[in-house]
């Protein structure tokens, strides 16, 4: 079945079509909301909670966006608006442009570059982590971020860019690994 | 190549570990509460309707009324509760620890003593015989003697269970509506201790044999645990909760286990 298929069977109420549509797309989202939380139990909630709304606007949905485009839109909205939750209840929240406080002090206590790698991405401020976790990581097309994030390809480079920029300095003491 | 490239190819690399998700996906579990959150959004919808998967939480919290509905909830859930208390028609949960204990000292699981002053009831006198009989399956037992003693004391546990289920579900029916609330955790928290006590009771009795009732109550045994100890960080203490209340969908679970479906 086409999307447009798909989309007209779950728009009747088959929920075959329902779970035909889910299996088609839920494992890239399961992945993005698993890289970009960090967490099983939250990259669950984040990828039935993509899903339940997904379902509840499919009616809304125009076909000027592929359906995975528009799924990973809410996917982002779903898994940025969770993680900002947690971030809350979790009393560190990071915001805009700063550098986090756990970039501080791990320098020198944490040699091991996986964790450092780890704890780098984190402190990217979220744009630029976004960007850099659906383009580096997971392979999105800046077309694709710029979709999903609602914001211009150019603007997607840009902030891929920078946060490229930002790891380098961060990963400093690593040089030796990308320069050799 | 240029030590940019040099660079975007080591954090190619090495970024390809980050967070890096397990190879199997959990469909099954997580289309399961998908799918009774599009069930309960559908209208007419029949069956179960799964409050927190479909709950629009933070225009609820937000909403007036909300104070008054939780009010009444809790009216309605402490009334429920204390009916199913005082009404004791069948043997209730506490003669059942008892036959537990009766039954369970000779194969070898937990004893539990009847409590200090209690007077032995006829109901719970009967409830002893039927969990002796139980573990004599030879002794004969009178045609004429009720079902529940004839068939080794399987229905009473049943039968306890629901009654147990029944009040667990008001319980959780009242916090998965009303929001936070530090003067209504407090009294929830009281009412879940009440709750947790038989529930481990009834795991620890041959009620907690079926697999599937087995997992229904350890996991009302989990949601209890959060209730009852609530650190007083209301938003924080709720957020886990509420978690708890979607992943395993124990309201839902609760409804089909009270109603014996």
């Amino acid at each position: 079945m086409t999307d447009h298929e798909i989309i007209a069977a779950v728009l009747r109420g088959d929920v075959r079509a329902e779970r035909e549509l889910y299996d088609a797309h839920v494992e890239r989202v399961y992945r993005l909301a698993w890289r970009m939380a960090g967490d099983e139990t939250l990259a669950r909630d984040f990828t039935q909670d993509t899903f339940i709304r997904a379902f509840q606007r499919l009616a809304d949905f125009r076909a000027d966006s592929s359906l995975s485009t528009w799924l990973h839109s809410i996917a982002v909205s779903v898994i940025l608006n969770g993680l900002k939750k947690v971030r809350r209840i979790h009393g560190r929240e990071i915001g805009g442009d700063e550098l986090p406080d756990v970039m501080v002090g791990t320098r020198e206590s944490e040699p091991d570059l996986k964790l450092r790698m780890r704890a780098a991405i984190d402190g990217l401020p979220e744009g630029y982590r976004t960007v850099f976790v659906m383009h580096d990581v997971e392979g999105f097309t800046h077309e694709e971020i710029a979709a999903a994030l609602g914001i211009q390809p150019g603007t997607s480079k840009a902030q891929l860019s920078r946060a490229r920029a930002k790891l380098r300095v961060e990963l400093s003491e690593f040089a030796g690994e990308w320069a050799s | 190549m240029t030590e940019d490239g040099k660079f975007e190819t080591f954090l190619e690399r090495e970024a390809r570990g980050f967070n890096e998700p397990p190879a199997e996906v959990p469909r099954d579990a997580m289309w399961e509460s998908i799918a009774a959150a599009r069930a309960a959004a559908r209208p007419h919808a029949g069956g179960v309707t799964p409050i927190t998967a479909a709950r629009p939480r933070r225009a609820l919290r937000f909403t007036p009324w909300i104070g008054m509905a939780a009010t009444l909830l809790l009216g309605l859930g402490i009334g429920r509760y204390m009916i199913a208390r005082d009404m004791g028609a069948v043997p209730g949960i506490d003669s059942l620890a008892v036959a537990v204990a009766a039954t369970d000292t000779v194969s070898g699981r937990i004893a539990i003593p009847p409590a200090q002053g209690s007077v032995a009831s006829p109901r719970l006198e009967a409830t002893r015989t039927t969990a002796a009989a139980r573990t004599l399956p030879h002794t004969a037992t009178p045609a004429s003697e009720p079902v529940a003693r004839r068939d080794g004391g399987s229905s009473t546990y049943a039968v306890a269970s629901q009654q147990h289920l029944t009040r667990a579900e008001a319980l959780v029916a009242v916090v998965s509506a009303m929001p936070a609330d530090a003067a209504l955790d407090s009294l929830t928290g009281r009412w879940a201790r009440d709750v947790l006590t038989n529930t481990r009771l009834l795991l620890d009795s041959p009620a907690g044999d079926d697999p599937a009732r087995r997992r229904l109550l350890e996991d009302l045994e989990t949601l209890l645990v959060q209730l009852v100890q609530r650190s007083g960080r209301t938003a924080e203490d709720r957020a886990m909760i509420d978690r708890t209340l979607q992943k395993t969908q124990i309201l839902t679970r609760l409804r089909s286990g009270a109603t014996g479906t």
